[in-house]
Order: C-alpha cells, then sequence, then structure tokens
C-alpha cells in the first residue's frame, strides 16, 4: 500500500483508526457545524456590512473578506488543534488501550507521529471544509491565489507545532486537563500576539500575509532565527514525546542528554554570533561592562538547571547496564551520556563549562582585539576592570562547580533529580538571604560574604572599581565541592551503588546484577 | 521462533521496586513450550507486574526475563513479536466495528495486506467472532470483548499468550466457553501463561502452575510436583455405596494403610496412607463381600487448597 509505505505501516494503522473513531463521534459533526456556521456568518455580517456602507473598493473587501477568514480559521486551529492533540496519547491511558496498543510492536515513535498525522488529517479537513466560500472572494479580485495558499501555509505551520507540543504535554502529563493547561499557555498567547498583529498591521490594510512580507522584506536574521527555532521545536516535542513513552527507567536519558548538549551547543553558538560584532575595537569594554555582567547572570542561572542533571538517579538504569554488557560499540560511544554514579556530576559540569566558556571566550575575543585602543582609552583601568572580570568569573565557576557537587551528594543519598536540585539551591537561596542579612544589619564581619559567592559578587560588582575580590570565596567553594563528592562517594559505597562502573558483580541486592545465561 | 530453546519463558532474578516496595523480590521461573501455565497469588503479590514485564511494557528495576530468547530489557519490540498480551481490562475504541479494530492491530502488527485478511478470518472463527464482524465493539458484551482482545493477540501467530486475569468478571457460560478456548489454543501448541483469581477456572486446564506472594515465588512446577511436595500424607477417599452396609467398617478395619473410617448411610469415607497403587486391595476386598458402590472420589489437593496450604493471605 502507498500510504503504508509512505508513512510507515503503523503510523498508517493510527491514522486510519484516528480519522475514523474522531469522524464517526457525533461531536466531530458538532464541531463542523459550528465551524463553518462561525465563518459563514462572520463573514456574511462583514460582507453585508462593508456593501452596505460601500467606501472601499471591492478588491479590499475581498482581501479583508479573507482577512477575516483566516483570523476565524486562527482562532478554530487554536482552539480545536490544542484540545486534540491534548488527548492523544491520554485518552488511550484512560481508555486501557494503551497496553494493547504498544503491545501489538508498534514503537512509540510511530504513535506519536501517527496521532500527529492524524490531528493534522482533521486539520486539512476542517480547513478545507470552508473552501469553496473563501474561493468566491477570488471573483472580487484583489486576493491572489498563492496569497491564499501562502495562509493556508501559515496556519498549517502553526497547527503543526502546537499539535507536537500537545502531544508532547499529553506523553509528559499523561492527565488531560494538566495537558490542556500546558498547551493552552502556548497556544493562547500565540493566537493573542499573531491575532494582534494580523489585524492590526496586515489584513486591516486590505492585504494578506504574503502582500504585507513583499512590501516590507523581513531581515534575513528573523528566517536564520526562526526556521531553526520551528524545526528545532517541533522535531524536538516530537522526540520528547517518544521518550516520555518509552517506558520508565529506560535508557530515555540517553537521548535527553545528548540533546541538552546539542542545546548547550547551539545556545553558545548563537551566542557568539549575537555578541560577536560588538566585540571589536570600538567597543572593546563591552564584556566588562554590561554584556558580560548579562552572560554571567545567565550562566549563574543556568547551573541551577543543571544541578537536575547532577542531582538525577544514582543508579543506573537496567536497560543501560543491559546494553552495555552486551559490549555494542555505541554503548562505548555513548558512555558519556550515560545515567547514574559520578557520570551525572561530570555530565551536568561538562554543559556548565559550555556555559561558562562562552562567556570567557567573549572575554577572550575582546581582550584580543583591544591592543591598538589601549592607549586612547587608559590601559590601567582597562586591565585593572579586565582582571577583575576574569576574578568574577573564576568565583562564579567555582561557585557552580559547588552547587553541582551539592546536588550530586543528595542523589547519591537517595533522591530524586528534581529534589538534589530542590535542596542544592534551596542550601544557596539559604545562604544567600541569610549573609544579605547578615551585612544589612551589619551582624557579621565581611568574611561571611564567602559563604555565599553571588551575593559576594554582587555586592563587590556594585562597590565600583576598586573594589576587592576575596580569593578566599574560590577556596570555600572548592572545598565544599570537594566535601560533597567525597560525602558522596563515601555514601554511594555505602549503599553499594557504583560510582563509576556501570556493572557490578556480587550485589546482594542484585541492583545491577546481570544474570548469566542469556 | 528457537525451537532448540526447551523453555519459551525465561525469568531470572527478577526485581521489581516502587520506591522502597519491593514488588518483585528476585523471581525465577522457566516455562516449558506448549503448556499452560497458571500464575496465581492474592492481590498485590506481583502477578500483573511480573507479567507487564514479560510483555516487554514494564523494565524491571534488576534482573531479567527472556520470551523465547529474546530479552524483555533490550529487544522489546523482539519481544513483542513473539508475545501475544491480553491486559486486565480490555479497553476498546468507540466507533470502530469489530472488524475495523482488527484490522487496525493487523496493521498495528505490520501483517503484509495480502495476509491480513486471512488472518483476520483465521481468528474470528478460532474465537467464535465471525457473525459478529459488522458489530461496534463499544456494544459487544464482556465476555465478547474478552474474545475480541484474544483475537487480536492472536492476529500474528505468536507461540504464547500472555493473560492477565482473563477470566474476572465473565459468566459462567463465558467462563466456560473461554476455558475450552484456552484448550484449543494449546491443542493447537500455543503457551499460554495466564493470571486469575478463580483458582477453580485454573485447575482443570493448567499443566503447571506458580504460586506468587508478597513478590515472593512460593512455589512452582507441575500440579503434581506441587501436591506431592505439600501432601501430609493421607488421602482421603469418598466412596457412595448402592445400599448401606454395616460391615463395611469392619472390612476395611482389616486392610492395611486405612483409616478413619466414617459410613453415615450410603456415604462411606477413609483416609488412605498407602501408595495409590495398592488402593486396588480395599476395592477388592469390597467386591469379595459383595459389597457394591456406585461412584469413588479421590479428595486431591486442588489449586484452591495448595493455594491455600503455601500462603499466608498477607497482603504487601
Amino acid at each position: 500500500m502507498i500510504g503504508s509505505n509512505l508513512l510507515g505501516g503503523s503510523s498508517y494503522a493510527i491514522i486510519q483508526k484516528e480519522l475514523i473513531v474522531r469522524i464517526r463521534r457525533t461531536r466531530s459533526l458538532i464541531i463542523q457545524l459550528v465551524f463553518a456556521a462561525v465563518v459563514g456568518s462572520v463573514m456574511w455580517i462583514y460582507s453585508i456590512s462593508q456593501l452596505a456602507g460601500s467606501r472601499t473598493s471591492p478588491e479590499v473587501h475581498a482581501a479583508q473578506l479573507v482577512g477575516i477568514y483566516f483570523i476565524v480559521q486562527m482562532c478554530a486551529i487554536c482552539l480545536v488543534i490544542p484540545l486534540l492533540a491534548a488527548i492523544s496519547i491520554t485518552t488511550e491511558l484512560q481508555a486501557k488501550t494503551w497496553d494493547p496498543l504498544i503491545g501489538s510492536g508498534m514503537r512509540p515513535g510511530q504513535i506519536v507521529r501517527g496521532k500527529l498525522y492524524g490531528i493534522l488529517g482533521i486539520l486539512f479537513y476542517l480547513l478545507l471544509l470552508p473552501a469553496p466560500l473563501l474561493s468566491l472572494t477570488t471573483l472580487f479580485g484583489g486576493v491572489s491565489v498563492l496569497s491564499i495558499l501562502f495562509e493556508y501555509l501559515i496556519h498549517f505551520l502553526a497547527a503543526t507545532l502546537i499539535a507536537c507540543i500537545g502531544i508532547l504535554s499529553s506523553a509528559s502529563t499523561r492527565s488531560t486537563v494538566r495537558a490542556i493547561l500546558q498547551v493552552a499557555l502556548f497556544a493562547v498567547p500565540l493566537l493573542i500576539i499573531a491575532g494582534t498583529f494580523l489585524t492590526s498591521e496586515v489584513y486591516s490594510q486590505g492585504i494578506l500575509l504574503l502582500d504585507y512580507l513583499e512590501s516590507a522584506p523581513i531581515d534575513w536574521q528573523f528566517w536564520a532565527w526562526g526556521i531553526p527555532g520551528y524545526l528545532f521545536l517541533v522535531v524536538g516535542s516530537l522526540m520528547g514525546a517518544t521518550h516520555f513513552l518509552s517506558g520508565v527507567e529506560s535508557a530515555r536519558d540517553v537521548p535527553i542528554r545528548a540533546l541538552s548538549l546539542i542545546i548547550f551547543l547551539v545556545v553558545v553558538g548563537l551566542i557568539l554570533i549575537t555578541v560577536g560584532p560588538d566585540l571589536q575595537p570600538g567597543n572593546y569594554n563591552s564584556m566588562i561592562r554590561d554584556v558580560g555582567k548579562l552572560m554571567s547572570v545567565f550562566v549563574g542561572l543556568s547551573v541551577l538547571g543543571l544541578a537536575r542533571f547532577a542531582g538525577s538517579e544514582a543508579r543506573v538504569p537496567l536497560r543501560i547496564a543491559q546494553i552495555r554488557q552486551r559490549g555494542h560499540w555505541t554503548s562505548w560511544l555513548g558512555i558519556v551520556f550515560f545515567p547514574g554514579g559520578i557520570r551525572n556530576f561530570l555530565f551536568a559540569t561538562v554543559l556548565w563549562g559550555i556555559c561558562f566558556g562562552a562567556t570567557v571566550g567573549c572575554w577572550l575575543m575582546e581582550y584580543s582585539t583591544t591592543g591598538t585602543m589601549l592607549p586612547l582609552n587608559g590601559s590601567s583601568l582597562f586591565l585593572e576592570n579586565s582582571a577583575k572580570f576574569i576574578q568574577m568569573q573564576g568565583i562564579l565557576f567555582t561557585w557552580g562547580i559547588s552547587v553541582l557537587a551539592t546536588a550530586w551528594f543528595f542523589g547519591q543519598c537517595g533522591f530524586n533529580g528534581i529534589i538534589s536540585a530542590v535542596l542544592a539551591n534551596g542550601i544557596q537561596v539559604g545562604l544567600a538571604m541569610m549573609v544579605a542579612t547578615a551585612r544589612e544589619l551589619s551582624l557579621w564581619s565581611e568574611k561571611v560574604e564567602w559563604l555565599s559567592p553571588p551575593v559576594h559578587l554582587i555586592y563587590r560588582s556594585a562597590a565600583g572599581t576598586g573594589a576587592e575580590m576575596a580569593p578566599e570565596v574560590v577556596l570555600v567553594s572548592l572545598a565544599l565541592s570537594t566535601l560533597m563528592i567525597i560525602g558522596g562517594v563515601l555514601i554511594a559505597r555505602r549503599r553499594g551503588i557504583p560510582v563509576w562502573s556501570i556493572k557490578r558483580s556480587g550485589m546482594d541486592k542484585l541492583y545491577l546484577k546481570i544474570p548469566e545465561g542469556n | 521462533m528457537n525451537e532448540s530453546r526447551p523453555s519459551i519463558i525465561e525469568v531470572r532474578d527478577l526485581w521489581m521496586s516502587f520506591g522502597k516496595k519491593d514488588a518483585l523480590a528476585g523471581i525465577s521461573f522457566d516455562i516449558p513450550r506448549g503448556v499452560i501455565h497458571g500464575f496465581i497469588g492474592p492481590n498485590g503479590a506481583g502477578k500483573t507486574t511480573t507479567i507487564r514485564i514479560l510483555a516487554a511494557l514494564q523494565i524491571p528495576t534488576a534482573g531479567g526475563a527472556w520470551i523465547d530468547g529474546a530479552n524483555v530489557v533490550t529487544e522489546p519490540e523482539e519481544v513483542r513479536l513473539r508475545l501475544g498480551y491480553m491486559p486486565d481490562y480490555v479497553g476498546v475504541y468507540e466507533g470502530l466495528s469489530v472488524m475495523e479494530y482488527l484490522e487496525f492491530f493487523a496493521m498495528a502488527h505490520q501483517l503484509p495486506a495480502s495476509r491480513r485478511r486471512s488472518a483476520i478470518s483465521d481468528v474470528v472463527e478460532l474465537t467464535d467472532l465471525d457473525k459478529l464482524l459488522e458489530v461496534e465493539v463499544h456494544v459487544l458484551s464482556k465476555g465478547m470483548k474478552q474474545r475480541l482482545c484474544l483475537a487480536q493477540t492472536l492476529l500474528h501467530e505468536p507461540d504464547l499468550l500472555i493473560l492477565d486475569e482473563p477470566a474476572s468478571g465473565l459468566d459462567p457460560r463465558a467462563r466456560i466457553e473461554f476455558r475450552s478456548l484456552l484448550t484449543e489454543l494449546r491443542r493447537l501448541g500455543k503457551t499460554v501463561f495466564l493470571s486469575s483469581h478463580i483458582l477453580s477456572e485454573l485447575s482443570p486446564i493448567c499443566d503447571s502452575v506458580s504460586i506468587v506472594e508478597k513478590g515472593h515465588l512460593v512455589a512452582h512446577g507441575s500440579m503434581e510436583q506441587i501436591q506431592n511436595r505439600i501432601r501430609s500424607g493421607d488421602v482421603q477417599y469418598e466412596v457412595t455405596l448402592v445400599e448401606a452396609n454395616d460391615d463395611v467398617e469392619a472390612i476395611l478395619s482389616q486392610i492395611p494403610g486405612v483409616s478413619r473410617i466414617l459410613l453415615e448411610g450410603r456415604k462411606l469415607s477413609f483416609d488412605w496412607s498407602e501408595d495409590d497403587s495398592e488402593i486396588h486391595q480395599v476395592w477388592a476386598a469390597l467386591a469379595s463381600r459383595k459389597v457394591a458402590f456406585t461412584r469413588v472420589r479421590r479428595h486431591e489437593d486442588d489449586l484452591e487448597n495448595l493455594f491455600m496450604s503455601l500462603t499466608t493471605g498477607e497482603v504487601q
């Protein structure tokens, strides 16, 4: 079967089932009737009002009429597609049809793709329903077929994105209400922003989106960011949904970690592209001033999220242990991404290092361009600021390591990733509050700032150029990191959990014992 | 199919933990081909967890299981090809007819288009659904839904069927019909691994059983092996005489191995401590004194007795 070959047999089965089940329901008929009635009524009322007033030409009327149609259609997309997508997986779980489905040999990826195509099939049906009505507008002139097709394309892309995010929500939350709320948080703002823009800037001018783009071309940077961003969201959502459906304690951590690494590399690349043009002799001070500080804040905040990786489950999922035991070459390649043990900490540190490296790299780029500018701008001040900036980065880096090490320690104690991250971050927040309070009330000496490097950085940065950084802060962070890692290793040994190995023989509890003979 | 393997299911040191609770605490067993194997235990014993792991729907915390040589953890797709799984609750898609439902699963199993019709025709004939092909599945009775679900699991002709509580919620007639369906499947060479709470349903059809309690395997083997393991010694016989006869007690008391003789009208009962092969002495003694009897019943340890003997009734 051609369809079967193009879409993959099992995905095609899902599409067919989705279309049959959805279209046969009474509610499907009601949705179609309501959709057609709303579109027809709005366009009818608008046409009558315009004809009665007759202030504009038929061409402009036609374009505005088509514009109104597409606004109504966008509303329908933003209401219907999130609903269909949010229930796509949860209904299978609630109706207890999921187990037979996955037990039939269908892979989660095939099911996710089938669900997406099924939703898009229904969307196609809904979009084409009023097409005969829409075609009448071309009789007035002023609206080209190409413009209409372009509008359809944009709507279709928007619907695909919403559907992908809805399926991801459905797969991750496994609760219809939560999935609907999550996808609504994305779809409603999109509807408001796009609807406002299109109504005020495009359709009210009597033109369609393609005409608008021709009259006011958008910078290439928008497309350079927008197209990869769109593809990333679509593909990432589908991949995410697939991995959420691949089973608890599965090897899903591996692709998620690989994807995270790619995201970090892409983000760093984008930062370098964005900041790069500013790093020239004329702007030589940008890194040690605003841009550098802004980047440092972002880098500092990223460590709070990375604690989730560092503090994740200390034990190695069985599937990974078994795959590794089979000695497949990919298991050697992917060992960096294997969860469990000290790898959790190392992986988070690598991602943290990438963020940190981007800031330092930008500073180095700027520093290397300043040779000709120094005589003009005063070398001593620049060097002083540069030294302070790099000192700040050192404090930030070692602090980040200590946060990750603390999260890892809690992971070894038996907490899951989120709890470990919350505990590690909570300690930092507590220390920051304590230090800030003590300082404001002049309770302790300045040395107490060592306890909270971020607070120390904020105060010293605010104090101006002459304020000295305390190198002891770095030592405190390093000492804390060492303590946490040693403590974590000891606890792991006590609990019988390997720190580095993903296979350990002779464990009484059998956690990683792989039975022989197969 | 890997015929060289004597066991179609191999389970080794299987652990499943939910937080601090061990739903399975290191169970191991093998199931040979071509048998009906009952998997029994009280609520919360770990039956469904084991079944879901065997069906590659859940990753165990530790240990491993193999279906016809395929590892349920690392080769879930292979495993699903080799077995048919029927969950304890049959969910169906509203709006699909029986034919469409089976076509959907035939496509899901990736059966070639040329084979789909014949596969569907075979399974509906086996499960007696051939007259219901155009009926929507959500209006079927529970028994018919069970049959439909079983038909779905048979579409790709697996050698192993894993059925979780297939008889629960069925009326007596549907249970008997379902039981004969399972017997027919065994005749066709399928291995059936099923869990059930209704022990009397399993007794007549099971070749072997596993009894689990609190995540531990407390007994595993053929019915005979388990009976021998727990048998206390004496077997009780119940005999219905043609007419009441007071001499019977004296006759039987002279035979070594007979004890606790009880005569109530035409009902005679006694305990037999010798080997079963020697019981003919009793019948010969009764015949020689012209004591006629119409019915003999040997009180074996049936599955319910075995279950009660081996489990404590504690729930996790």
